[in-house]
C-alpha cells in the first residue's frame, strides 16, 4: 500500500467511525485538536487498524501519534517492516 | 370487602354502581348477570387470550373464565401480530366485540390455581409470561385495603395505564371491584382527558410516561384522593410538576409482574425510603438483592436495595444491569446517573450493543444548554464533549463509545424504558453496493453492475458539491462480493492495492469485475464502463 492509499482508508475510517467530515480530513489535521478524537478512540482506531495490517500495533506505539500523517507514517512502516 | 374468590357471593346492592361507560351507569346487578351469560357461552373454553380494551368487558369475561376454571392470557396489547402470535396456543381470543347474553353466575372462580398468565414488558430484555392466581391476588388486594381502604371508600378510579399490565389489572378494576369502587371502563390516554372526567375525591392511576407530560395543564379544582404511579422511578422533577397540578402528592407503587405490589412511597419533596405493604416482609440478600417474603413465600427480585434501620429501603437498581466491559465490571445504572447529572443532559439511558465486542452505548435527551451545544457542535463533537466530562466521574470502560441524541426517550407503556426499543436507534440501514445486474462468468469470475445514484450514502459529505465514491468503499465492496459470490473466506487481516485512474462519481453506472486467481492466492478486481477505467486492484488472500 502506497501512502496515498493508506491516506484515503484512513480518511475513510475516519468518515465512518467518527463522523468526521471528509474535508477536515488533511494529513496535517490533528487528532485530538482538530478532529476532536479523544483516547477512547484511539484505540478504537488501533483496532481497526490492526485488522488492516493484519499486525499488533503496540498502545505505546501509538502515543506519540498526533496527526493523521503520524498514523499513515505508522501504518506505512508497519507494513513495510 | 370481598375477596375476589368470592365475588359470585358479594353483598352489594343490585343497584350498586360497578363501571362508569360515558355517561352509562354499570351496575352490580348486572356485572353479575354478564359473567353469568358469559360463562356459559364460554363454557367450551379451556384457555382464552383476553384483548378485550374495555375494562367492564375485560372484568366480565375473566370472572365467566375463571368461573369456568378455564386459563386466561391477557394479552399484553391488542395489536394484530400481538393476538396472531396468541391465536395457536388458545381456544379462543375474545375482544370488545363479545358482548354476553345474560344469565346467573352461579360458580366461584377458581383461586388456586395459576390461571392468570401475564406478559412482562421486558425492561430488559425478552418478555416473559408469568402465572398467578386469584388467590395471590386476594392477598395483595388484602395488603392494599389494610393501607387505603379507610380513606378511599367509594372513591371512583380512573386510569392513564392498561388494565392489561398487572399493575393496571391491580388498581384500577381488582381491588376497585373486590371494595365496591366503581371505574371507568376506558383507558384515558390523554391528560385533557382525564381532567375533564376525574370527579372530585377521585383515585388516578397512571405511570411516569404520564406524569413526566404535564406542560401547559391547569391545577384541577378538585384534588384526587390519592394518585398512583407505578412501572418505572418518578423523576423529582416530574414528582413536583404533578403535586403542582394535582394537589396532592404522587404515591409510588414497587413490584413485579410475578410479586403485584410490593411496596410504596409518598413523593412529598424527596425521593424518600420504600415501605413495604402491610404484612409483607423485605430483607436484603447476599448478594444484595432484595428478598421477600409474602403469603408465605420467598421471592428473591432482581432489584438491588439497601435497608434502613426501620426496614424501609432504597432501591440501587437492577441486577441485571451490570454489564462486562472490557472484563470490568459496569453499572449501567452508576453511568445513567453520572450522564444525567451532566450540564448537557437532561435524561440518558445506556445499553450495551452487542457486536464482535460488546460496546457500550447511551442515548440522549439533551438539556436547552446541551441542545444549544448540539447544533452549533455535531453529534459528535457533543458526544467527546459530554464523554470528556463523564471521565471525570467514570472509568474509561464505563464511558459510552456509541451516542445517539433524541427529543424523547423511547417509552413504551408505563414509562418503561425497554432494551430492544434503545438498541433499534444503534442499528444502521442496511449500507448495500447498489447492483443493477449481477453476472457469473466461471466458477472464480463475477461482473457485477453499479447503478452510483446521488443519494448513495457513501456520497454523503465525500465531498459537499463533488461526490465521489471513495476508494476505501470501492476495496470493501470487492471484498464484499468476494464472500458472497465468490464464497471466499476472507480473513480481517490483510493487504491490498488500489489504482486509481479516473473518479467515480454520482450517476456513473461502474461494473466491478472481480476474479479470483487461485493459483497465485489473490483477489483482482477492476472498476469500469466500457472504455473508461475507474481503478483496479488486488488483494492477497494468503
Amino acid at each position: 500500500m502506497t501512502r496515498d492509499e493508506i491516506f484515503t482508508t484512513l480518511s475513510g475510517y475516519l468518515q465512518e467511525m467518527f463522523e468526521v467530515p471528509a474535508e477536515r480530513v488533511t494529513l496535517q489535521a490533528k487528532l485530538f485538536e482538530d478532529l476532536d478524537l479523544d483516547s477512547i478512540d484511539a484505540v478504537d482506531l488501533v483496532v481497526r487498524l490492526q485488522d488492516l495490517t493484519g499486525k499488533k500495533i503496540s498502545p505505546e506505539a501509538f502515543k506519540t501519534v498526533r496527526t493523521v500523517s503520524d498514523v499513515v507514517d505508522r501504518v506505512h512502516d508497519l507494513l513495510t517492516e | 370487602m370481598t375477596p375476589l374468590a368470592r365475588l359470585h357471593a358479594a353483598p352489594f346492592l343490585p343497584d350498586q354502581v360497578v363501571a362508569f361507560r360515558g355517561g352509562e351507569r354499570l351496575t352490580w346487578g348486572r356485572f353479575k348477570a354478564e359473567v353469568g351469560g358469559a360463562a356459559h357461552e364460554l363454557a367450551a373454553c379451556r384457555s382464552v387470550a383476553l384483548a378485550c380494551q374495555d375494562s367492564w368487558r375485560f372484568a366480565v369475561c375473566l370472572f365467566a373464565l375463571l368461573s369456568n376454571g378455564a386459563s386466561v392470557i391477557v394479552a399484553a396489547n391488542t395489536q394484530p401480530e400481538t393476538l396472531a402470535a396468541l391465536a395457536g396456543e388458545v381456544d379462543r381470543i375474545i375482544d370488545d366485540g363479545f358482548v354476553p347474553s345474560l344469565g346467573e353466575w352461579g360458580m366461584a372462580p377458581v383461586a388456586d390455581r395459576m390461571l392468570l398468565q401475564f406478559h412482562t414488558s421486558g425492561s430488559t430484555g425478552a418478555a416473559k409470561r408469568i402465572g398467578r392466581s386469584l388467590a395471590q391476588m386476594d392477598m395483595e388486594i388484602a395488603a392494599l385495603e389494610s393501607l387505603w381502604g379507610r380513606q378511599l371508600a367509594g372513591a371512583p378510579t380512573l386510569a392513564t395505564v392498561p388494565h392489561q399490565h398487572v399493575y393496571g389489572l391491580t388498581f384500577k378494576l381488582l381491588w376497585p371491584l373486590a371494595a365496591g369502587r366503581p371505574f371507568f371502563t376506558r383507558q384515558h390516554d390523554l391528560w385533557e382527558d382525564v381532567l375533564a372526567d376525574l370527579p372530585p375525591g377521585a383515585i388516578l392511576v397512571t405511570s411516569p410516561s404520564h406524569l413526566t407530560r404535564l406542560g401547559g395543564l391547569e391545577p384541577v379544582a378538585h384534588s384526587p384522593r390519592l394518585v398512583l404511579s407505578a412501572g418505572a422511578p418518578l423523576p423529582e422533577a416530574a414528582a413536583a410538576a404533578a403535586r403542582g397540578l394535582l394537589r396532592v402528592p404522587v404515591t409510588e407503587i414497587y413490584g413485579s409482574t410475578e410479586t403485584g405490589a410490593v411496596a410504596t412511597r409518598t413523593r412529598d419533596g424527596r425521593e424518600g425510603a420504600w415501605s413495604a405493604l402491610p404484612g409483607y416482609g423485605v430483607r436484603r440478600d447476599g448478594a444484595g438483592l432484595l428478598e421477600l417474603d409474602a403469603f408465605g413465600q420467598t421471592v428473591t427480585l432482581a432489584d438491588r436495595i439497601d435497608l434502613e434501620a426501620d426496614g424501609r429501603f432504597h432501591l440501587r437498581g437492577r441486577a441485571d444491569r451490570i454489564a462486562k466491559i472490557e472484563g470490568k465490571r459496569i453499572d449501567l445504572d452508576d453511568v445513567e446517573r453520572i450522564l444525567g447529572a451532566l450540564e448537557g443532559v437532561e435524561s440518558a439511558s445506556v445499553l450495551v450493543l452487542e457486536g464482535h465486542q460488546p460496546a457500550l452505548a447511551a442515548v440522549v435527551v439533551p438539556s436547552d444548554a446541551g441542545r444549544e451545544h448540539l447544533d452549533r457542535l455535531g453529534a459528535f463533537r457533543f458526544s467527546r464533549l459530554l464523554r470528556k466530562a463523564a471521565a471525570a466521574g467514570l472509568e474509561p470502560a464505563g464511558l459510552p463509545r456509541r451516542w445517539r441524541f433524541v427529543e424523547t426517550m423511547p417509552m413504551a407503556t408505563m414509562g418503561k424504558r425497554r432494551a430492544r426499543d434503545m438498541a433499534a436507534l444503534f442499528e444502521d440501514a442496511p449500507r448495500l453496493p447498489p447492483v443493477s445486474a449481477l453476472r457469473s462468468t466461471g466458477a472464480d469470475d463475477v461482473e457485477i453492475d453499479l447503478q452510483l445514484d446521488p443519494d448513495l450514502f457513501w456520497f454523503q459529505g465525500h465531498f459537499p458539491g463533488h461526490p465521489i465514491l471513495p476508494g476505501v468503499v470501492q476495496v470493501d465492496w470487492a471484498l464484499h462480493f468476494a464472500r458472497t459470490e465468490l464464497m471466499l473466506d476472507l480473513p480481517a487481516a490483510r493487504e491490498f492495492q488500489i489504482k486509481f485512474k479516473a473518479v467515480m462519481t454520482a450517476g456513473d453506472t461502474p461494473t466491478l469485475i472481480l476474479r479470483h486467481d487461485r493459483a497465485k492466492g489473490r483477489l483482482t478486481f477492476e472498476y469500469r464502463d466500457r472504455a473508461i477505467r475507474y481503478s483496479s486492484g488486488t488483494v492477497y488472500l494468503s
